[in-house]
């Protein structure tokens, strides 16, 4: 490799901003200790876990079921439904759909799938206003970014940031209180709300019995996009379903508890098709918009596992790499472990191979997932394949069949130690220490001095004392 | 007894001295050990980095050293983990080295594990001082060990250990991480290095030298003298 | 794109990565749903407390005429007029009394668009919660005629009034309500509503009313 990469140059970036390494790790303070207090609270938590990770397996292994099953229950709702196979197909059809009906304006409450399928962009381009309203989003829309976090999209712009922006939207000066900031953003989107043409959601969860999305928020903003413009639009992941009622239960209580630590968040709303006859507000129509976008294709594969995911960002929040780089490191609208594992899923691992190392494998997103996906050990799944397929560098290639021809053999493993132990020499100092490394160890040698091999390695004194001591030895032995 | 010292290459190349306390420790307690030279490595920087194959070459050597001993004791949880955890995966296409990896995976111990598992917990050391016991990653949540060490730790006369803030936490040691994403890897050291300093102890303690280098080495080049042993070195100080 | 096609094209992909055909399939996992035994107090006392967490306002009322008087001397407090409500015998029973509120029914029959502006309008909004519950101090409004979604949703303040024998342990319980229900025998939305609009996303303070109503009133009547 020559020069930095891309994602190194992120990670770069992200490390110097003093900034948001401090939100990202005050926000996760925050959210983690509210993830353990909440299971704690729960009492049973290893048990609801257990049921929480049966369901998803069962709905993801009968998937195909479901879906058929929710889609005529949306529609004997009055629903309409649509099945996108590309990013592409689910925005030709909402983009359509705008302009059938008219729409100059749309509302979105939080939806990380339409960040992926690149939603707002294509809409903009068809000369249609779309306004984020969840208060994160809003701040990150009006600064032209993506989001840093699954449910905290914005931690990485501190008040005075947020009151620059809000001000030049707003054409005066405001003050970085949030209670004025929160004041502006209230009036400035319920306009917005008020005018709008079409809301478009994600769906936190679908139920396959009965047809309807459910959508969880704190702010609200999801209950107003999808009751006050005419047409609702909903945005889902194909494996955003639950088989019944009951089973919303178990995963919305591991969903809430998972991602912010309360018992339920706000506002839990389920919709089940369009308003009815008699109804003044709710939408006209209803349209639920499934997206496949390279989902399908883990079906059947050892990676099905991470299609259990149920977005609530517990793996973000434990992170000790997400940690120090905060989300848009990743480069790719999932951060985090999840994102790790998903992003060159979804989009390849020639583009994102980088992101499967971006990680310790210290399995502490494994402990957190409240439906125990195995996040490090998909990442170790992702980093074989890497190399099986002939992707990893070739240098590293060729260092590691040189280890592991040193490591068959002990007699050449401890000729190459003796060697290093020479070679270093002239660079240690007084105690040893490597201050300067070369080649592939100077990453570690420029923060972290380095031993040398010993001058006695433990087979030699075991050779010269070890074995002879334990003669000796007259207790009796165990 | 028959026990094995599975060394692992950290401690063979460049700590001998936590090797050497680990077979006075059990001496001591009476365990008849021995030091197969057949060893080098478990594997693990291959592996973890995703060279499965070229793991596999080091694993069968490994097996080949170790499975003739009724116990395998290592002072590394991560390399315990490797073994009793991954070596069965590693073999998953070849039946007859799947079917020895599981045999070694079944008697194959970290140190601390081995010995509260037979009970024997105080060993009747005594060390002045004050400590930290840091967890590394793959034993406490791939091990599933971490109650073994304070154990041994608590019975230490004249020890006081320390809580650390968020124990949880990866050092950023991660083998090959520690230099493929190195500026990662130092942000979340000098985390735990900022948390081991803010409780003011004499000692560093772990059961895994790849977290030790890691902190010990960011320790030194912040020029702090907060000295880094193994507990088996800590016990084996502790009983002289 | 003929859609029915597209559907079934879509989970036709989906069997075949699945390795088996569509019809294939097996009972969801079953497991205890989690029905904590309490008695009427101990509920009662469980849902003021979680209610106040997420900084919600509960209060317990003996009957009709103290909820009456409590609920006027909450308009006067809140400066809740106008006040919109659900057009129901009780509900305008109860806020009869108030008469120097403008008071809003919302009446199906009315135009939609007049009904929102009224709601946006209005400064709190009064319904009435179908459920309770104990374990997150959440209430549950159930659509149905007359059932504004905006009343409980634009204004600025929310009155709340639920019977106590509706007060249930868990939110299992209401869930498990819709279970044999299927079209339009499903309502067209279940709104939990658990304390006032909040967020976090400005360097991580609190901040409370960005969207929905800044404060909650539930008014548990006995």
């Amino acid at each position: 490799m020559n020069g930095k990469s891309a994602f190194q140059e992120r990670v770069g970036k992200a490390l110097e901003d003093d900034f948001l390494r401090r939100s990202v790790r005050e926000t996760q303070d925050r959210l983690r200790g509210g993830r353990v207090a909440a299971a704690a609270d729960w009492g049973d938590w290893e048990a609801l876990r257990t049921r929480g990770e049966a369901i998803r397996r069962h709905t993801v292994e009968h998937l195909d079921v479901y879906l058929d099953r929710f889609a005529t229950r949306v529609e004997e709702a009055g629903g309409h439904i649509f099945f996108a196979d590309t990013a592409e197909d689910a925005r030709r059809y909402i983009l359509q759909l705008a302009v059938a009906k008219g729409v100059s304006s749309v509302v979105k409450s939080k939806s990380m799938v339409s960040e992926e399928i690149g939603l707002n962009h294509a809409l903009e381009a068809e000369g249609v206003e779309v306004t984020e309203t969840d208060l994160g989003e809003f701040i990150i829309q009006l600064a032209g970014e993506t989001p840093s976090h699954i449910i905290a999209p914005a931690i990485h712009k501190n008040r005075k940031q947020v009151a620059e922006l809000f001000s030049r939207e707003a054409g005066r000066t405001l003050s970085d209180a949030t209670e004025a900031l929160t004041a502006y953003a209230r009036r400035r989107l319920r306009e917005k709300f008020l005018r709008a043409d079409m809301g478009i959601t994600g769906c936190n969860f679908g139920v396959a019995e009965s047809g309807s999305v459910v959508l969880v928020s704190n702010e609200g903003n999801a209950r107003l996009t999808s009751s006050l413009p005419r047409i609702h639009v909903v945005v889902m992941g194909m494996e955003r379903l639950v088989p019944r009622w009951k089973d919303l239960d178990v995963l919305l209580t591991l969903l809430t508890r998972s991602a912010t630590g309360q018992k339920i968040t706000s506002y839990v709303t389920a919709i089940t098709g369009p308003r009815r006859s008699g109804d003044a507000d709710g939408p006209e129509e209803l349209h639920i918009v499934v997206v496949d976008n390279g989902r399908s294709a883990l079906l059947g594969t050892k990676y099905q596992h991470v299609l259990h995911c149920i977005r609530c960002g517990a793996c973000l929040n434990v992170c000790p790499v997400y940690r120090h780089i905060g989300g848009h490191a990743y480069g790719s609208v999932y951060s985090g472990p999840i994102g790790a594992v998903l992003t060159p899923l979804l989009n390849g691992l020639e583009k994102y191979g980088e992101l499967p190392y971006a990680s310790s494998l210290c399995g502490a997103c494994t402990e957190a997932c409240p439906v125990r996906i195995p996040l490090h050990e998909l990442l170790l799944e992702l980093r074989r394949d890497q190399v099986e397929e002939g992707l990893s560098p070739r240098v590293e290639q060729m260092a590691f069949r040189g280890f592991a021809w040193m490591a068959e053999d002990p007699k050449r493993f401890f000729a190459a130690a003796k060697l290093g132990q020479w070679l270093t020499r002239p660079l240690a100092d007084e105690a040893g220490r490597l201050k300067k490394g070369m080649g592939p160890l100077s990453p570690w040698t420029e923060s972290r001095d380095f031993p040398r091999p010993a001058s006695q390695a433990f087979r030699d004194w075991w050779r010269r004392e070890g074995r002879r001591e334990g003669g000796t030895d007259d207790g009796s032995t165990r | 007894m028959r026990v094995g010292i599975f060394a692992t290459c950290l401690v063979d190349v460049f700590f001998p001295e936590v090797g050497i306390s680990m077979v006075r420790v059990l001496r001591r307690l009476g365990f008849d050990v021995d030091f197969p030279e057949g060893q080098t490595c478990c594997g693990q920087p291959a592996f973890n980095t995703g060279y499965w194959a070229e793991g596999r070459r080091v694993a069968k050597g490994l097996i080949r050293a170790m499975e003739s001993y009724d116990a395998v004791v290592t002072p590394s949880g991560s390399c315990a983990a490797m073994v009793r955890r991954m070596y069965p995966r590693l073999m998953d296409e070849e039946p007859e080295w799947k079917r020895r990896a599981e045999h070694l995976a079944a008697r194959c111990f970290e140190f601390s594990e081995f010995l509260v598992q037979r009970g024997l917990v105080d060993l009747g050391a005594r060390l002045e001082g004050t400590a930290v016991y840091h967890h590394s990653c793959h034993m406490r949540r791939d091990l599933q060990v971490t109650e073994a060490p304070l154990r041994l730790l608590a019975h230490v006369r004249g020890l006081t250990l320390k809580a650390l803030p968020h124990p949880e936490d990866c050092c950023g040691f991660g083998g090959t991480f520690a230099v493929k994403m190195g500026g990662i890897s130092t942000a979340m050291a000098d985390e735990k290095v900022d948390h081991i300093l803010s409780t003011g102890v004499d000692f560093l303690l772990g059961s895994d030298m790849g977290c030790l280098m890691n902190l010990g080495g960011r320790l030194s080049r912040r020029g702090e003298s907060v000295e880094v042993l193994h507990v088996v070195q800590l016990l084996d100080r502790g009983l002289n | 794109m003929d859609q029915p096609d597209n559907r079934r094209r879509f989970l036709a992909r989906l069997s075949e990565r699945l390795g088996k055909s569509r019809r294939e399939s097996a009972p969801p996992p079953e497991g205890e749903t989690r029905e904590e035994k309490l008695t009427e107090e101990e509920r009662i006392s469980r849902f003021l407390h979680n209610l106040s967490l997420l900084g919600g306002r509960g209060v317990r009322i003996r009957g009709r005429e103290e909820l009456k008087r409590r609920l006027m001397e909450d308009v006067e407090g809140d400066k809740a007029s106008p006040l919109i409500f659900w057009k129901d015998a009780f509900l305008e029973e109860i806020t009869d009394d108030l008469s120097n509120v403008e008071r809003i029914p919302w009446e199906s029959g009315r135009d939609a668009a007049e009904l929102i502006r009224d709601a946006e309008r209005a400064k709190a909004g009064l319904v009435r919660a179908d459920w309770g519950v104990a374990s997150t101090g959440s209430i549950a409004l159930i659509g149905g005629q007359g059932r504004g979604r905006s009343v409980s949703l634009l204004p600025p303040v929310l009155f709340v009034v639920l019977n106590r024998e509706n007060l249930l342990s868990d939110t299992g319980n209401v869930w498990s309500r819709f279970g044999e229900t299927r079209g339009e025998g499903v309502p067209a939305y279940i709104h939990w509503i658990t304390g006032p609009s909040r967020s976090a996303d400005i360097e991580g303070d609190l901040s409370i009313g960005v969207h929905g109503p800044y404060r909650v009133s539930v008014y548990l009547l006995e």
